[in-house]
């Protein structure tokens, strides 16, 4: 066996010889339902030496799953858990769209029109350096304690992402193809709708899916200040009542809907919008 | 210098196109000119190809012809009209496989992209039995539904020339169509091309570094100089009828003439 995957291997002379059940065991795990296999026992891993490091601490700085699983049921029976849930998704998706729709139009002039990237250029690479948490306190001032403060700072966040993704994809269209549709008689608006805009369409998806994770760091920060539900409110106001256990129970609800999402949006990727993302990878 | 214009078969539809004292500079005045005062006719309905070294400009003039590019001095023609810009009754077939088609619409969709423009520019209506006639004509029927990246490379050039030809262009630019395919598919569209010709009529002007293939194809061969001023260095009348043998001692003879002068222009490039 040892002899037979150094040979199907090519492994040079030398090379300790692989024990012949490591090599079936990496055999049986190369396929999807493998790696799968391998994700769900790095988390059961995971959690079994979390729940074992608990035990040596104060539960109230590290709860164990247990006692977090207990928190979730607690919050969730309440009906608090989804309430937060709900408020807190909605604020990412309405600043999500609205900074990629600002973004989206802006990114394709600066890409495709050289007077308006020089114009765009010094306003996207001064904003893009100041954080949107630096903006918190003064787009409260600005718009308010409602919902307006909280959405804007979410489509902040999400804004320059997106807009230099889809500058460089507009700017990168092959030129050929644009020379094609020239010649076979497309003027400059059918030139930029049938074929700039939808070969822009791949720079755009990955933007988006980018700027979805600025979306959820940033509500956090949103949600510290004068909100009264939210996720991100619920961490913050567990602090006051050292319930460390749902503090944990908001960090998690942040990883599994984050996942969530960007799965979602990967599924809209490989179905509705696949023909023209042939040329994205498939991470 | 001025070519004679060769006798054509294929006039019924075609321009002309002309280079008259041509000067080209990529970039401003004070860059060396790649085409210093290049003249040269192609008569309508003329199938008319370029040879010549690497580097010396062959897709210079294409682009010239397609108005990608305009000449800092004197001018390009096409009918008798001078180019300004792009447009349909030029159409080029590029040599890039996967640049040039729009990846999100399908084999079917390609081919009427053209169609489409022109019935929104004259405002007939559009006719999908054409984008049918054309499919069949290279074969892409039963892909018809696929998309670009589901299609081998040969087929994607048959995409590029039939979305091309259904435009009915006067002219058609081609810039080493066939240059990133494999000797069989190459053959098989090279003698499609001829045909495809003899039938649409049409000018073609044809880009290629391959000898073999330009004795194949054209009326006329046109070779040009090594760098650093494009020109050309003779033209060749082929006179041999379609389909060409190329195992015929008239086909090596030109053959070897072509060869023979583009040898004598790389030697004299590596020298300078």
């Amino acid at each position: 066996m040892a002899e037979l995957t150094d040979s199907a291997t090519g492994a040079a002379p030398g090379t300790t010889p692989d024990p012949g059940g490591a090599g079936r065991l990496r055999a049986g795990l190369s396929g999807k339902r493998g790696a799968m296999l391998i994700s769900a026992l790095a988390v059961a891993i995971t959690i079994v030496a979390w729940q074992i490091g608990s035990w040596n601490y104060n539960p109230q700085l590290l709860p164990g799953p247990a006692k977090v699983a207990r928190g979730t049921g607690e919050l969730s029976n309440s009906g608090l858990l989804w309430d937060s849930i709900a408020v807190s998704l909605e604020r990412v998706f309405k600043g999500w769209l609205l900074g990629s729709g600002i973004a989206i139009p802006l990114g394709l002039l600066a890409g495709v029109s050289r007077f308006a990237r020089a114009a765009l250029d010094p306003f996207i690479h001064f904003f893009r350096f100041v954080p949107a948490l630096a903006l918190t306190s003064l787009f409260i001032l600005w718009f308010g304690i409602g919902e307006t403060s909280k959405v804007n700072l979410v489509a902040y966040a999400a804004l320059f992402v997106v807009l230099i993704t889809t500058a460089t994809g507009a700017s990168s269209v092959h030129p050929d193809k644009v020379n094609s549709a020239q010649t076979l008689g497309a003027g400059r608006r059918d030139v930029f709708l049938r074929v700039a805009l939808p070969a822009t369409f791949p720079s755009i998806f990955v933007g988006m899916r980018l700027a979805l994770a600025n979306a959820f760091l940033v509500i956090v920060a949103a949600e510290a200040i004068a909100a009264q539900e939210g996720i991100g409110f619920l961490i913050w106001n567990s602090r006051t009542f050292f319930r460390t256990d749902f503090m944990f129970v908001g960090i998690f609800c942040f990883g599994v809907l984050g996942f969530v999402c960007d799965r979602l949006w990967k599924l809209l990727g490989n179905t509705l919008l696949r023909r023209y993302l042939t040329g994205v990878g498939s991470y | 210098m001025n070519g004679a214009t060769a006798g054509s078969s294929q006039g019924a539809r075609g321009r002309s196109v002309a280079f008259s004292g041509v000067e080209l500079r990529y970039g401003g005045k004070e860059s060396p000119p790649v085409v210093v005062d290049l003249s040269l006719q192609i008569a309508a309905g003329e199938f008319f190809v370029i040879v010549g070294p690497s580097g010396c400009g062959k897709s210079t003039l294409l682009r010239l012809v397609a108005g990608f590019l305009e000449p800092n001095e004197g001018t390009v023609t096409a009918g008798g009209v001078a180019v300004t810009g792009p447009g349909p009754d030029r159409a080029m077939v590029f040599q890039s496989v996967d640049g040039p088609l729009m990846d999100w619409l399908t084999v079917r969709q390609n081919v009427a992209f053209g169609l489409k423009m022109q019935a929104k520019r004259t405002g007939q209506e559009f006719d999908p039995a054409v984008v049918d006639h054309w499919l069949q004509l290279v074969g892409l029927t039963s892909a018809a539904g696929k998309l670009p990246h589901e299609l081998s490379g040969g087929m994607k050039q048959r995409v590029q020339i039939a979305r091309i030809l259904a435009v009915k262009p006067d002219v058609v630019l081609m810039d080493e169509p066939f240059a990133a395919l494999d000797a069989q598919t190459r053959r098989i569209l090279q003698r499609q091309v001829v045909e495809l010709w003899q039938t649409e009529g049409g000018t073609v002007v044809y880009v290629t570094h391959d000898i073999r293939e330009a004795v194949l194809l054209g009326q006329r061969i046109g070779v040009m100089r090594a760098g650093p001023h494009s020109d050309f260095r003779s033209l060749h009348t082929v006179d041999i009828g379609y389909p060409r043998d190329e195992f015929s001692p008239e086909f090596a003879g030109v053959a070897r003439a072509v060869e023979a002068e583009i040898v004598e222009e790389v030697t004299r490039a590596w020298q300078n």
